[in-house]
């Protein structure tokens, strides 16, 4: 890794973005989907 | 226009709100979510904001689409990444995120937060540009955004977006 790219000692002991990136693909989720599940979320929040 | 130049209430160029359906979709979709939250994740001085009740929209939406591992595992990420802020109950969060936060983006994919009527009433009370990941992917510039929050040259990115 170059130099200049910053790695906090903090972060070591969460899962990096690339492992948390390639969990996410298997489930085949496209954005229309997230915008839905969201906005399904936001409604029921709206109703109580 | 360094922050302690900024004019008192102008938002901050440098911060950055995804609203829950973006942040989700960074994580599980990839296109358009991650290649604008790139550009924050490559530059340390450029900050995500977010309320709890923001990251707990996400985070649900990743549970149910996804599972509660790996929802659980973002959520721990995250918030290492984010700058909290409060909103009051029952306020939209991407807006009280922006508003608490005094972001000068906000990205979202609702097309509603995206209308010209909406904006023009948002600007009443959020000083917000919000814009579709795309636009922002596309038309962030951190070079020339670099003098207006730090000085001396734009250093390039120093962060692995993946790391």
């Amino acid at each position: 890794m170059d130099d200049a790219i910053e790695v906090e000692e903090g972060d070591r002991d969460v899962p990096t973005w690339a492992d948390l990136f390639e969990r996410g693909a298997v489930h085949g989720v496209d954005e229309s989907t997230v915008r839905e599940a969201l906005a399904r979320r936001r409604e029921r929040a709206d109703d109580d | 226009m360094t922050e302690s130049e900024r004019p008192a209430g102008s938002p901050d160029p440098a911060r950055v709100v995804a609203d829950a359906d973006v942040l989700a979709a960074d994580l599980l979709c990839g296109g358009d979510a991650r290649d604008a939250l790139d550009h924050c994740r490559r530059h340390s001085w450029v900050q995500l904001v977010a309320t709890d009740e923001l990251l707990d929209d996400a985070e649900a939406v990743v549970g149910e689409l996804a599972d509660d591992s790996l929802a659980a595992d973002w959520r721990a990420k995250v918030e290492r990444w984010r700058v909290r802020v409060e909103q009051e109950p029952g306020d939209h969060p991407a807006l009280a995120s922006a508003h608490a936060g005094e972001a000068a983006h906000l990205l979202s994919f609702d097309e509603r937060l995206r209308s010209a009527k909406t904006g023009a009433t948002l600007r009443k009370y959020v000083d917000v540009s919000v814009k579709h990941p795309r636009a922002f992917a596309r038309l962030f510039d951190p070079e020339r955004l670099y003098p207006a929050v730090a000085d001396g040259e734009y250093p390039g990115p120093d962060r692995d977006p993946r790391a």
